[in-house]
Formats: C-alpha cells, structure tokens, sequence
C-alpha cells in the first residue's frame, strides 16, 4: 500500500496543483490584508467602536484561512482517502514529536478566539506585563505597554496563567488612585476635594460614578489611604487621567493649605487600575 | 410613480459623483472636492461674511438668527413643547410643584421657545425673564443672581434669607436661559450648583422656574448632579424635520414677502445638508434667496460642508471642542483651568482652532469685555457628531 501511496503524492503535487493552491493561498492572504486594512480603516472613523471592531478580525482570519485549506485539499488535490489519512497521520506524529510548543500555542490560539479571555483594545496584565492588546494571532498575542514596547506572549502561556482584563471589551476603564496621607489628615475636606478633583478631569468619564475609599494602613507609621476611584473615557488615557487627579488633587491640597499642616515627605501616591 | 422613476434615473449620475468626489477625497484633492460637490470652510466663512452684508434686508430679516421674540408668527413647529409649557402651567395654577427644563442642542430654539411663554400666562400673573451671564463659582455668585432675577435692591446675606424671600415673594413664572453656564468643570464650583439647585428646590412649591440648557450641558449635569429628577417637566427640543423645515423656511419667506418656487428635491436636499438645524439651514436659504439664476457657472449653493479635516485634529484639539461643547463658551482662563494649561498654551489651542474656522471669537452680550470662544454656531452639529462619533462626548 505504501508504495502505491508515493506515486498518488508525486501525481497530487503536480505543478499545475501547487501553482493553483499558490495562488489560492496569495488570494486568501491579500483577502486577509483587504480586511485588515478595512477595519483599521473603520476603527480610526469610529473610535467609540474599535474595540468590537478589532475583535471581527481574528475570527474572519480562521475563517478565510479554514475555507481555503478545504478548498485546497478538496477543491484542487482532492487526495483519495488513504492518501489523505496517511498523509495526515505522518504530519500528525512529525508535529506532535517535533513542534509541541508550537501547536499548543496554536490551539491555545484557536481556542481563545472561539472563547476569548480579552479582545483586541483590551488592557490586560499577565506575566507581569500590562499593556494594550494590539494583535492576537494564532500562536501568539502582542501587547503594547504604556512605555511603548511591544510584548509577545505565547498563547499556551495565557491559557494556563491568570489574566487580568481591566475593561473586558468596553472603552471606559475603571482607573485607582491611591494616596496616602498621615492619619491625622482631615478626611471629610480631603475626601471632598478627591472627589472634586476627578469629576475636573477632562479625562473621566462622567456617565459612570466616581468614589473615594478611604481605609487606614501602616507604613512604618499610621496613614490614611485615600483610593479616588474613577472611569476613564478611554482606555489609552488611562495614565494621562491618573496623572491628572494626582496634579489637581495636590494642587487643591497647596491651595487650601491642606498640604502644609502635613509633615514633609508624609504623602506617597500610586496609580492602579 | 413618476418620483419613483426620477430617482432611479439619477442614481447612476449620483453614483458616479459620489464615487469621483470619494476618489478625490481618498487622493488629497480637497479643492476638487470642495469646489465640485463640498463647501469648504474657507468659502463657506466667506459666504457667511457675504451674508452679512446690506444686500436684501427683505433676505436678511426673514432669516435672522436672533431669538423670536413672543406671537412672533415666525415661530411655528414647537406645538409638542408648548402643550407641555401649558400642562405644566395649569398643574402649577392648581398647586403643584413644577419645575421645566427646556434642553436641546445650540441653535434649535431654546430661548425662541422661552420667550412663548408670556403668550401662555394669564393677565394676573407675574413673569420675570432673566439669563446667565456668568458662571457660578461661589455661593455670592448664586445670591447675586437670584438678586437680580428677583429685582432686590439688596443681595441677601445668606442662602436661608434668600429662601425666606422667595417664600415670602408673591408667587411667579421665573424664566431663566443659557442655564448651560451651570457646567463649569472646575474644582470649587460644585457648592455652588448645588447650592442653587438647593434654592430652585425649596422655592419650587411657590414659583415655577423654566430653564433652558444646552443638550450637553444638561447631560453633564445629570451625570454629575442627577439633575433630571428635580424637574417635573423635561422639554427636549431637537433639529426639524424634513416638514417642520420646510413649514418654518416657508414661513419665513412668507413673512419677508418673498415668492419662492423649490422643488421637492431642493427642499430634501437642504434638510439632508443641513440636517435640519435652524441657522444651518437658514444660512443655505440666505445664498439660495440671494443667487442670482444667471450666474449658471457658480457652484451649486445646497452642498454639503466639508469638514474631513476633523480627523486630522490632535487629541487636545478635540478635548478642547468637546468642552466648548459643554460649556458654550470659554475664556481662555476658563479654559486654562480646565485643561490646567499655561495662558500661552491655552490661547495658542484656542486660536488655532479659530483658524482652522471651527471656533469664533465674540463678545458676549452681558457686558463682559473679556472675549469668548464657542464652537462656530453654524458646525455645532456636525462637530459635535465627530466628537461624539470619535468618543470625545457621550
């Protein structure tokens, strides 16, 4: 049988065949390229849509790459069915001993698409790293981080690791400001000008409401933490909004002479999401 | 039948504009563009400053764009508003506490539909009309423009001698327009809208207050002040439709003695372009009145306006159109606080956008000498589309 099988194969891959499934192949990428170029086309008119936008992006790509891989098997080789079971077979146990990282990222890919733990626009932390996500493809994810480096994580690493999605596919993103202050601060002004101090910021979003926690803590001393908790119109200006509060609220504090009854070196802030 | 037709024999013809106007858009040629089947802001501007010009009074008076003033015969197209002005003015004659709000976007005819209201009041009743000219920062600034509503010779101390006043006043219809002026997102000013929030509350059961917002201001002060559920009545203006813009465009045609003879499609095209927006649509009306038949080569005067620059705008660029959005209006140092700019900053931001001729500079009429900024009136529409499309105003 085996011999009857390498002649079928040599018939299969005549030059007419591969330079069918070639150009099958320059089609379905081109087409994918087409697609690409049209949603971000799209997402940069309509903003306040990218994310659902990015999202459509991935699940077109199985689907154009699926639908030519059958249509090259049954369309243009159309391989008898012992060929095509042999020939799936030895791939099958030459990826499985030789490429295990690579189809696990691969399927981990598949998976995510059908089931996603985030979606393109999404600001995630993982690994240690939290960024933008900028692209998803099969194998791996790429983020973007707010100091401008691209970071690329295998897809089996996020399946198996906790991932922590800041805005699950919504634009607006809830953003915590902590600052601590000597438990001898006056909580009721200061909560006051917190809360003042977000709602100013351009860079909130005012549909969605905005807190301020107040919780005690000790840091070699005891302090107040104030956590000024507030949406941000959009994910990207998550820093920009938290830079803005922590400006406004201390400039308020130096206004009202809030800051100078403080000890020096007694305030410490930090921006989370 | 025959319309039908009509329009399926244009489409090729308007298929192949569209996609000549797309290919010189997609190719940069903004002055092919603009001067085939756009109006570019540049012309657009000139148009405007033509407009202005003494050349029909007839023209210029029937589309002026000044507030109506009361049994104007040119306000027509409200009928839904003032049902509701006379519902809430007949729950208020039988005791009821009442409070309106009347919000739509810049333009539409908010102040036009206050001043209505001295047609629906009986003889015996007592109706104070009044405006903000300045924004609240402070409790002396709610005291001191309750005093000038209430026409006291004094300022009242505090806010409960205020109240005391009111309580004591004989009861009235208290108009009070360009409420937008209450958004002011800068710290410290949050006392004093709740402050007069608190003031219209407690006065509530004794005087009917009507107030007029601009849509985004009254969204903001939801979003911040849930102000909706103090008022009993909400009266939300928006664009005409394309029937309402033909009666009121008629109208004032019929008023200034002018025949005209449109077609339909001329009149579904003006209300496409201008989407219905009064000054929009006046102002195309103004070049349509004044074209003269024999200047066959200019330009058709009913296109749309060109403003695919928008997308070329900066982020502080459309921060500092969405808060002009809001606000109305701003100062430079207003604007500065907002955005914690430096003068310079603020004053190179908002000239700039001067230039690119989507802000104007103006003096505002409640004697301030400062000038002001505010979205070209004319393009509030549209730039608040962008803004909204692009995320910058929800």
């Amino acid at each position: 049988m085996e011999q009857g099988i390498l002649p079928q194969l040599i018939e299969l891959f005549s030059t007419e065949h591969l330079l069918q499934a070639s150009m099958a192949i320059l089609l379905a990428w081109l087409l994918l390229h087409a697609i690409r170029f049209s949603l971000d086309k799209l997402a940069a008119r309509f903003p306040r849509y990218r994310l659902q936008i990015g999202q459509s992006f991935p699940v077109a790509r199985i689907l154009v790459w699926s639908i030519v891989t059958a249509y090259i098997v049954f369309g243009i080789l159309n391989p008898p069915e012992e060929v095509m079971f042999a020939v799936l077979g030895s791939i099958g146990l030459a990826v499985g001993l030789g490429a295990q990282d690579g189809i696990r990222n691969l399927l981990a890919g598949v998976m995510m698409i059908f089931n996603p733990p985030y979606r393109i626009g999404d600001m995630i932390e993982m690994a240690g790293h939290y960024g933008e996500v900028v692209r998803i493809d099969l194998s791996v994810t790429w983020l973007h981080t707010f100091d401008d480096s691209t970071i690329m994580i295998p897809n089996a690493e996020i399946l198996k690791q906790a991932v922590v999605n800041s805005n699950s596919g919504e634009l607006a993103e809830m953003v915590v400001v902590r600052i601590d202050l000597p438990a001898t601060a006056q909580v009721a002004d200061i909560k006051a000008l917190a809360l003042d101090a977000a709602r100013c910021s351009p860079y909130v979003y005012l549909k969605k409401p905005v807190v301020v926690m107040v919780e005690s803590r000790h840091d070699y001393r005891h302090l107040l933490r104030f956590s000024i908790k507030a949406y941000v119109l959009d994910v990207r200006l998550e820093r920009r909004m938290a830079s803005d509060i922590t400006e406004r609220f201390y400039e308020a504090l130096q206004g009202q002479s809030l800051l100078t009854q403080l000890p020096e070196s007694s305030t410490q802030s930090a921006a989370s999401i | 039948m025959g319309n039908y037709f009509e329009a399926i024999n244009r489409l090729p013809a308007q298929l192949h504009s569209w996609a000549q106007t797309r290919w010189a858009r997609w190719t940069g040629d903004k002055e092919a563009v603009a001067e085939a089947t756009y109006w570019s802001l540049k012309d657009l501007q000139g148009s405007l400053a033509a407009s202005t010009q003494p050349t029909s009074t007839a023209i210029q008076q029937a589309f002026d764009d000044a507030a109506l003033t009361a049994r104007d015969p040119r306000f027509i197209g409200r009928e839904t508003a003032l049902e509701t002005l006379v519902l809430a003015l007949s729950e208020w004659r039988e005791g009821r506490a009442c409070m309106v709000s009347i919000q739509g976007p810049q333009g539409v005819g908010i102040s036009s539909l206050l001043a209505q209201v001295t047609t629906l009041i009986h003889d015996h009743e007592v109706l104070i009309s009044e405006r903000f000219c300045q924004r609240l920062r402070n409790t002396t600034d709610v005291l001191d423009l309750f005093a000038r509503t209430l026409g006291l010779s004094e300022t009242p101390a505090s806010v409960p001698e205020l109240i005391e006043i009111l309580q004591q006043t004989e009861p009235r219809i208290i108009l009070l327009d360009d409420a937008h002026l209450l958004a002011f997102r800068v710290m410290g000013t949050r006392t004093a809208v709740r402050t007069f929030g608190s003031i219209l509350v407690a006065s509530q059961p004794r005087h009917l207050w009507i107030l007029g917002f601009r849509r985004h201001a009254w969204r903001r002060l939801n979003y911040l002040y849930q102000a909706e559920r103090y008022f009993t009545h909400t009266i939300e203006l928006d664009y005409f439709s394309a029937d309402e813009l033909k009666a009121v465009i008629s109208q004032r045609f019929e008023h200034a003695r002018i025949e005209i003879d449109w077609s339909d499609q001329h009149w579904s095209r003006l209300h496409q372009y201008s989407r219905g927006k009064p000054d929009l649509a006046f102002h195309y009306s103004r070049l349509l009145a004044s074209e003269n038949p024999a200047e066959d080569d200019r330009p058709e005067v009913l296109r749309p306006i060109d403003l695919s620059f928008l997308k070329s705008l900066d982020m502080e660029d459309l921060f500092s159109l969405a808060e002009l959005a809001v606000h109305g209006s701003l100062h430079c140092a207003e604007h500065q606080q907002i955005f914690h700019e430096t003068p310079d900053g603020s004053l190179m931001r908002l000239e700039h956008l001067c230039n690119r001729g989507l802000v104007e500079r103006f003096i505002p009429i409640c004697g301030e000498t400062t000038p002001r900024y505010r979205i070209t009136p004319i393009l509030s529409g549209q730039i608040a589309e962008h803004l909204y499309k692009v995320n910058y105003l929800y």
